[in-house]
């Protein structure tokens, strides 16, 4: 074994402090878009000084601010969110009730509550499923579950499959 | 030595064989950010990664773990150089379209497991929690804080929309959907479905759960909805916030889109309550609030919101509102602005007659919250909220926990949620736990770089590149680092221009101290100083002499304050001695930082050396 060489040993006060990384205490780091407070306050996930979290999930929510995002700078991000979190849930055969009880987490990170009218969702789902390659059979369930037969909804649940 | 050398120069050579991409030739950039330190978020400095506008970045967190954020790379400038007012040195590595796709693709996919998994977390925290209330006789409802008790008179817009439903669904629409959420209480009492495993490995996203008392409290909160729609219960009065300013006074062509936008709100909640997502409750709450505000704004002529800041908001005490008039200027112009482009967005998306805007309406809401927040202060003389993170409404209350199952069958299922509570937290505290030198904000993004880049993982034993500050130098040997950019901080930037606009010696005599500068003002969160010594060398150490008196002296007059100012200025006074040591021998950490930098100010600071 190597000896500890006396110079490193005096470079620990001073990396101490030279080393340290963001610590999620700044205002600038803190991020959540629902004011719900029900929740932890010391949350192994969440940024230390969030005054307020979402009641669901504040990992989730610290992916929004509302602060200075505008909708426009927002949409892409929740079209994605919903691709990747749709295309997990199908791969690893989440049950619909708990499926679509996580939409409405995400949706609520990103300021939308009635996901459901959204048409961005359905993009998003269509997406996903086509990122977890669902056959046509599996494709027409999800489009009849989700759309409850609205043609809007189905279309755009189609072309967000068809993108993929 | 000469073999790390030799590994060194095998990495250079396989960058310039499997990426000879040059600065000029390149498509695409990833750009490395060093931001250097300042007090309180990081003294040691912090590294970031830009991948098209994302920025990826580890932060620590308590109790001592790594988290990778993702962030629109506008919010993390204004965040890192306008508020934190910190330098970011931009090292851009220039990669092929391939590359840089790979690279955007692997950094999006971390995050997303470890955001993934960090739910998980919560959701089993959550769970515990509404276990333990249930035990006590009651579960926190969002959204059932905004409306009054049954004694006052019933809401128009509410009893309206209860019309409009039975109308749509039957008279006995309500009552049947009340008892069908009866008896869903009823059956949560039946052993619980089976939990997804706890394992978690680093590259999978865990399934999502949704264990008894999380359901229990989407069928009570949709429970509580109804009962208020039955009721036509009027909101409080404190959950509302408005102003006498004329930027929320409706004109003509207002009151007919307040009218629009009631219609297709209403319209949208009579959809809403035959649906069948398990947690309809909280977003018919919501929706009935805000159908209550647009009725009270064509009431008033005045635009009223549910009051959207977060109940431990950070404020400006209204002693020190009048002494900042520049500051209060730029945040009306930015709400005036953001509140005319939200408008605009959501007048148009009502004129289509497409269904209710609720994205719109809530970027509508917070800035008009924004608004007549400043406009109360400024009028009514309050406390300032500080406008930037206003939320989505959600004011929670008890409930009694009513059909909730037996205490033995909650205490069984508080056992298991327990277990798995702490489980889940060993696991992740492991997968992501913080090593000072060999896990950190800089040795995660290196990884990430050279799997992304290189495909393999180099070998940095011995170096210094895991310290912030000497990273870069890491970073332009390994990837070809095509050219570097310095984006300044706020003050730094805006003492460029004035340097440029006046005479030097006055603006130097000026701006180099707190007391008289133009461009600082004290932030409370800042530890006390005298001299700014970022912009500054050789009379670093003579500012920094200063400045550690000045700390010394502020905590003594602290030590007498601190009962009545519960340590603040205690604690800044040796926050500021502390922050000032490093500048007695040439080395500067502090530079002060902003409660609040204007979206005019920002644009005018786009500065790139």
């Amino acid at each position: 074994m190597r000896g500890v060489h006396p110079a490193r040993v005096a470079l620990v006060p001073v990396l101490l402090l030279l080393v340290g990384c963001s610590i999620s205490t700044s205002l600038s780091t803190s991020s959540t878009s629902s004011q719900s407070s029900s929740d932890s306050s010391t949350s192994l996930s969440t940024s230390s000084d969030s005054s307020a979290r979402s009641s669901e999930s504040s990992a989730r929510s610290s992916e929004s601010s509302s602060r200075s995002s505008r909708r426009g700078d927002r949409e892409p991000r929740y079209l994605e969110d919903v691709r990747r979190y749709t295309a997990a849930n199908v791969r690893a055969g989440v049950p619909l009730e708990t499926f679509q009880k996580e939409l409405g987490e995400l949706a609520r990170s990103h300021g939308l509550t009635h996901w459901e009218e959204d048409e961005t969702t359905y993009l998003g789902i269509g997406e996903g499923l086509g990122d977890a390659a669902v056959g046509k059979a599996e494709l027409e369930m999800y489009k009849t579950t989700f759309s409850r037969s609205d043609p809007v909804k189905r279309q755009a649940i189609q072309r967000g499959y068809d993108t993929r | 030595m000469i073999r790390r050398l030799v590994r060194r120069a095998a990495l250079v050579a396989s960058l310039a064989i499997g990426f000879p991409i040059h600065g000029w030739a390149s498509e695409r950039f990833i750009d490395y950010l060093y931001i250097d330190a300042n007090e309180g978020g990081s003294s040691g400095g912090h590294v970031a990664v830009r991948v098209d506008d994302d920025v990826f970045h580890f932060e620590y967190r308590r109790p001592g773990m790594l988290v990778l954020r993702r962030d629109p790379f506008g919010e993390f400038r204004h965040d890192y150089t306008a508020l934190d007012n910190r330098t970011i040195e931009v090292s851009r590595i220039p990669v092929s379209e391939a590359t840089f796709r790979v690279a955007r693709e692997r950094l999006r996919r971390r995050h997303f497991v470890q955001r993934r998994q960090l739910e998980r977390s919560d959701t089993l925290r959550t769970e515990r929690r509404i276990l333990e209330q249930m035990l006590q006789g009651y579960v926190d409802v969002d959204g059932a804080g905004f409306f009054s008790g049954r004694d006052r008179a019933p809401d128009p817009a509410l009893l309206a929309l209860r019309q409009q439903i039975l109308e749509t669904y039957g008279p006995t629409f309500l009552t049947e959907r009340a008892d069908t959420l009866r008896r869903r209480l009823a059956a949560l009492d039946r052993p619980d479905v089976s939990e997804p495993a706890l394992g978690a490995p680093v590259d999978e996203a865990p399934a999502p759960a949704y264990g008894v008392g999380r359901r229990y409290r989407d069928t009570l909160t949709a429970l509580t909805a109804l009962e208020v729609l039955a009721t036509a219960r009027p909101l409080r009065p404190e959950v509302t916030i408005t102003a006498a300013a004329q930027e929320l006074r409706l004109d003509a062509d207002d009151a007919l889109r307040v009218q629009r936008l009631s219609d297709a709100l209403t319209a949208s909640l009579v959809r809403l309550i035959d649906s069948p997502r398990p947690d309809w409750g909280f977003p018919l709450l919501l929706g009935m609030a805000r159908l209550a505000t647009l009725e009270r704004t064509r009431a008033s002529g005045q635009w009223v919101f549910l009051d959207a800041f977060p109940p431990n908001a950070a404020v400006i005490e209204r002693a020190r509102v009048p002494g900042r008039p520049e500051m209060i200027g730029a945040m009306l112009t930015d709400a005036q602005s953001t509140l005319d482009v939200a408008r605009g967005r959501l007048w148009s998306a009502a004129r289509s007659g497409g269904p209710f805007d609720d994205r719109g309406f809530a970027d509508f809401e917070g800035a008009g919250n924004r608004i007549a927040e400043i406009r109360r202060a400024l009028d009514d003389g309050r406390d300032l909220r500080l406008p930037y993170y206003v939320r989505l409404p959600a004011r929670s209350e008890s409930r009694p926990a009513v059909l909730a199952p037996s205490p033995a069958a909650l205490g069984a299922h508080l056992v298991v949620a327990r277990e798995h509570e702490q489980a889940y937290d060993r696991v992740l505290e492991r997968l992501y736990e913080y090593r000072l030198v060999t896990r950190n904000c800089v040795t995660e993004i290196l990884r990430e770089l050279d799997a992304a880049l290189l495909g393999e993982r180099a070998d940095v034993d011995g170096s210094l590149s895991f310290v912030p500050a000497l990273s870069a130098l890491a970073v332009k040997e390994r990837y070809g680092v095509s050219d570097v950019i310095r984006i300044p901080s706020h003050r730094r930037a805006r003492l460029t221009r004035l340097y440029e606009e006046e005479n030097a010696l006055r603006v130097f005599l000026r701006e180099s101290n707190t007391i008289t500068s133009t461009l600082y003002r004290q932030n409370s969160r800042d530890s006390t100083f005298v001299f700014f010594t970022d912009d500054v060398v050789v009379t670093r150490p003579v500012f920094g002499a200063v400045n550690v008196l000045t700390g010394i002296a502020a905590s003594g007059v602290g030590l007498v304050t601190a009962p009545f100012d519960r340590g603040k200025r205690l604690r800044a006074g040796l926050r500021g001695a502390f922050f000032s040591l490093p500048e007695l021998v040439f080395q500067n950490i502090r530079k002060g930082s902003f409660e609040y930098v204007g979206a005019a100010t920002r644009d005018g600071s786009e500065v790139w050396h």
